[in-house]
């Protein structure tokens, strides 16, 4: 049963992973290509803080959030000022020099020996222990980050951010403040995505770089964009198809050195597919027009 | 939608999980990187397992004892994959025991899960001196990396007292390992010491050799993997003559073969693997291991690995059943035959064997001769 | 000192080609064509099969290889890219594509030819010329050349032939060239197809002196895109120079730097660039409308 859990418990991560990204790339409309590098602060901080000072997971939630709300600040400032197409190959710098930071600041983070022996969530003296428990745990995180999520895309807040998204000059002449906008949905982004990072190191208790690289940002931007992009509910279905498929091909013993391969090219394939004849996704809203 | 999905997910499983109760076979999980650079690796060690594997089914047939079936799956050397792997080898497969990963990162994330579910891990290539404390349930035939950049650091200290030194590594756990256990086995600090890094991935490494040759360094430590046939080759591009102290790595001579004579005069420290011993004394496994792997020779990992698979196989003859009594069985015993010769399990679970130092010479990998003066 | 600056140089030329095949393209298309390392790689591989699998002689392999790249290039824009286009697909559906073919074809590499280490040169090592100093391969020497000469010939292609001049002209307004009567498809099909082929020509020559895996598109498309930044937007032949630079300032950085840093200055510098000069050195400013 464990197994399944985990699977189940995996699902519930990239949810909110997957939530936070549609924020920013389906109803803002800024691609991101730096949100592995969210997560991995997330999680970095939170095997810091446990490793190094023993902190509970309550007291590295707040941290890891605050740390990627800061950076976040970083990234968005320059979007600012660059054009669109530019802004998406930014963040790929970001994320490229995030994870370099990861791998290669071995006094802070261990490079790529990662970091071990994180500890186990407790609550009032309690040890969450089994993953059955650890389940119920987050998806209290992910049924909360889907209420908040879902409250800003349908308030006026959201209805301003749509707008950004389909003309943002003519946005901004009707007087709102498309910086603050930004910069407001990049932190949620942000957030919800280190939070998801503290979950992820809190289970599985052992974190590396290679968890955190370009590859995976990629694979952020999958889900958000054959769930469907603009909507919510997109996001689930994505994270739900894209984490189970692959587990699925494990079980029809496929000869095992061409697996990896052919799973990514049946993923390239499906990229390539849905923007060819469906860019808004399974049940997107928003085709990145 | 979401519905339909999540039954089938259910319905498939389940079709698979019965077909497995019909013949009572013994699995044992194994945990490989078959698709990464280091792919080649992870094959020659499912193969050489296989081809031990067949000649112990044919023995336990004779005895009428249960087959063992083995379990393969890639972890695309990725921590987060192995996780998932082990945490469905243990679950819905039943393994009795896993050998794997090769990676250290991969094995140090599927540790915790192999410990807390009681069930034997054992690795045949993972070097990282944080698995010693990974848990009693963890072992490995292969030895610490500690064991062998002390070796090759002793080497040095005897044979350089403190000259200048570089230490070209890749960035990764492997080499970051190595090289700290180099250099905490020195008592005297070298006069100078040349810390180059090189991303894994990376290709073009006359920059660091270029320092190298700046500062007039004579010796050279090189840690890394199939990228060394490069690194010799723009060393002997740029001209530049030294010492090079090597990794086990280089104990494969089907690498040294493609490195030509660039690599002449390397000395590294090797684990007692001699092939033709091997060729000689398990001819069937051999043969049947070279039809396996498609001609690839067997390198000293796969030599690990099968040596990972002879030591579950033993504690299951001895009447184990359960992940805690093949444990036990681990520790209990005082020598095992292997592969690479007899071993035992210390009390981290790590095996103790004998490091030699070796030579390229020619193009060919002998024995070095450590003279009584030097 | 100098044999840093010589191998920048020579890291720079081949970064000068991916991104000057980058440019073309981006400059008539106006998306970031990632598959364009994908076509690296399968110049690579192809020049690969030919010569060491099938031992047909090198310059025919290399040759075919090129001619073949090309047109899987100018195939990939035809399929799959104009007719996306033509339905007004945003430059984000078209780069999502562009990753999306990237991962397939990467993969599809993989898989036929295994992650291994492979190389396209024959023969024992030798040392390079000794020479001012310095040690440089007649390989690296010939790289450098080529770099040259391929980027002269661009050149003169660009400024002296028709369809060169119908490509400025697309490049520098889509909409004004089609009222002109310029016929944009044939002009696209030929960036793809030229700039396909410089891509199959650096990953060959980088093949020759140190090794390929089917990795290598993703780090040389990366570079390519920060030099052709560095380099200046719209100004094609200012990406030549941007890869010139970025080589350079990326091997002399490394006397300083540990060089596992590498890729995060090369992306730092981007940034800087994007921040405050986004024209890069020859480029010029597009300016946001701002109210």
């Amino acid at each position: 049963m464990d197994y399944f859990l985990q699977i189940l418990i995996l699902i519930n991560i990239y949810i909110i992973i997957a939530i936070s990204l549609n924020l920013i790339a389906g109803y803002l409309g800024i691609l991101s290509i730096a949100h592995a590098g969210f997560y991995g602060i997330g999680a970095y901080v939170t095997a810091l803080m446990s490793i190094h000072m023993n902190f509970s997971f309550f007291v590295n939630l707040p941290f890891a959030i605050l740390v990627a709300c800061f950076v976040g600040i970083i990234i968005a400032l320059p979007s600012l000022r660059i054009h669109h197409d530019f802004f998406v190959i930014a963040t790929f710098g970001f994320q490229v020099i995030l994870f370099s930071i990861f791998n290669n600041w071995i006094a802070l983070t261990n490079g790529p020996l990662g970091i071990s022996g994180i500890d186990k969530i407790q609550i009032f003296g309690l040890v969450i222990d089994s993953s059955f428990e650890y389940l119920i745990f987050t998806l209290i995180f992910t049924v909360i980050i889907y209420f908040i999520a879902k409250r800003i895309v349908e308030s006026p807040f959201g209805r301003v951010i749509k707008a950004i998204r389909e003309d943002e000059l003519f946005t901004q002449s009707l007087g709102k403040n498309i910086t603050k906008y930004k910069i407001i949905v990049f932190l949620i982004g942000g957030s919800f995505a280190a939070i998801a990072g503290t979950l992820y190191a809190h289970y599985f208790t052992f974190i590396d770089p290679s968890s955190f690289t370009i590859l995976e940002s990629i694979f952020m931007i999958s889900i958000v964009v054959i769930g469907g992009a603009g909507r919510i509910s997109g996001s689930i279905l994505g994270a739900i198809l894209l984490v189970i498929i692959p587990e699925l091909l494990r079980f029809l013993g496929m000869p095992t050195s061409v697996a990896a391969n052919l799973r990514q090219i049946i993923y390239g394939a499906l990229l390539v597919l849905f923007m060819m004849f469906r860019p808004q996704g399974l049940i997107g809203e928003y085709s990145f027009k | 939608m979401k519905k339909h999905f999540f039954s089938s997910f259910i319905v498939i499983v389940l079709l698979f999980g019965c077909q497995q109760t019909t013949e009572k076979k013994i699995k044992i999980g194994s945990i490989q990187q078959l698709s990464v650079q280091m792919a080649k690796y992870g094959k020659t060690h499912v193969a050489a397992v296989r081809a031990m594997l067949d000649l112990i089914n044919e023995e336990r047939k004779s005895k009428s004892l249960p087959q063992i079936e083995l379990i393969v799956d890639d972890d695309q050397l990725k921590p987060a994959v192995g996780v998932n792997i082990i945490q469905k080898f243990i679950d819905i497969d039943g393994v009795v025991a896993v050998i794997g990963a090769q990676g250290s990162s991969v094995t140090l994330a599927i540790a915790p899960i192999a410990e807390e579910k009681e069930v034997v891990l054992i690795s045949g290539a993972s070097g990282s001196p944080q698995i010693s404390d990974a848990g009693d349930y963890i072992f490995r035939t292969c030895p610490s990396d500690i064991y062998e950049g002390r070796t090759m650091g002793e080497y040095y200290e005897k044979r350089f007292k403190g000259e200048p030194l570089a230490i070209i590594y890749i960035n990764n756990d492997y080499g970051i390992g190595l090289r700290d256990a180099f250099l905490n086995a020195l008592s005297d600090r070298p006069s100078k010491v040349l810390d180059l890094a090189y991303a894994q991935g990376a290709v073009d490494f006359r920059n660091q050799l270029t320092k190298i040759k700046q500062d007039n360094i004579k010796v050279v430590y090189l840690v890394g993997y199939n990228e060394m046939v490069s690194i010799y080759k723009q060393a002997k591009e740029l001209g530049l003559t030294c010492q090079w102290l090597g990794n086990n790595q280089l104990n494969d001579q089907s690498l040294i073969d493609k490195m030509g004579t660039t690599a002449d005069g390397t000395i590294f420290p090797g684990h007692d693997f001699e092939l033709d011993k091997i060729k000689v004394s398990y001819p069937r496994f051999y043969y049947r291991y070279l039809k396996l792997s498609n001609g690839v020779e067997l390198d000293v990992f796969a030599a690990y690995g099968v040596d990972a698979f002879i030591v579950i196989n033993y504690a299951l003859m001895q009447g184990a059943q359960t992940g805690t009594e093949i444990k036990d069985i681990l520790y209990e015993t005082t020598s095992f035959e292997g592969l690479i010769g007899n071993f035992s399990f210390d009390e981290n679970g790590d095996a103790l064997r004998n490091l030699g130092l070796y030579e390229i010479k020619n193009s060919k990998i002998v024995k070095y001769l450590v003279s009584p003066d030097k | 000192m100098l044999q840093f600056f010589a191998n920048g140089l020579i890291a720079g030329s081949v970064y000068a080609l991916i991104a000057l095949g980058f440019a073309l393209i981006y400059s008539t298309v106006r998306f970031f064509h990632f598959a364009h390392g994908a076509m690296y790689t399968t110049g690579a591989y192809l020049a690969f099969t030919f010569f060491i699998l099938c031992e047909i002689p090198f310059i025919l392999s290399v040759g075919i290889a090129i001619f073949l790249t090309a047109l899987l290039g100018m195939g990939i824009g035809i399929c799959v890219y104009e007719p996306m286009r033509r339905r007004g697909a945003s430059s984000f559906v078209l780069l999502i594509a562009s990753l999306g073919l990237f991962i397939l074809l990467q993969n599809l590499i993989s898989l036929i030819f295994g992650d291994d280490v492979k190389t396209i040169r024959r023969g024992a090592v030798q040392e390079g010329y000794h020479f001012l100093d310095i040690r440089i391969t007649n390989i690296q020497i010939i790289i450098i050349i080529a770099s040259l000469i391929l980027f002269i010939i661009t050149t003169l292609v660009l400024k002296h032939t028709k369809i060169g001049k119908a490509l400025r002209a697309v490049a520098n307004d889509y909409e004004l060239a089609i009222a002109a009567g310029i016929n944009t498809p044939k002009v696209v099909n030929f960036t793809y197809f030229m700039g396909s082929a410089l891509a199959a020509i650096a990953a060959i020559l980088i093949s020759l002196d140190l090794h390929m895996t089917p990795m290598m598109g993703f780090n040389a498309i990366l570079y390519g895109i920060i030099a052709m930044i560095i380099g200046g937007l719209g100004n094609i032949l200012g990406a030549y120079f941007g890869g010139l630079f970025l080589g350079l300032s990326q091997h002399l950085g490394v006397v300083f730097i540990s060089s596992k840093w590498q890729d995060a200055i090369a992306f730092s510098l981007l940034i800087i660039f994007l921040l405050f000069r986004p024209q890069g050195f020859f480029g010029k400013r597009i300016e946001r409308a701002q109210i």
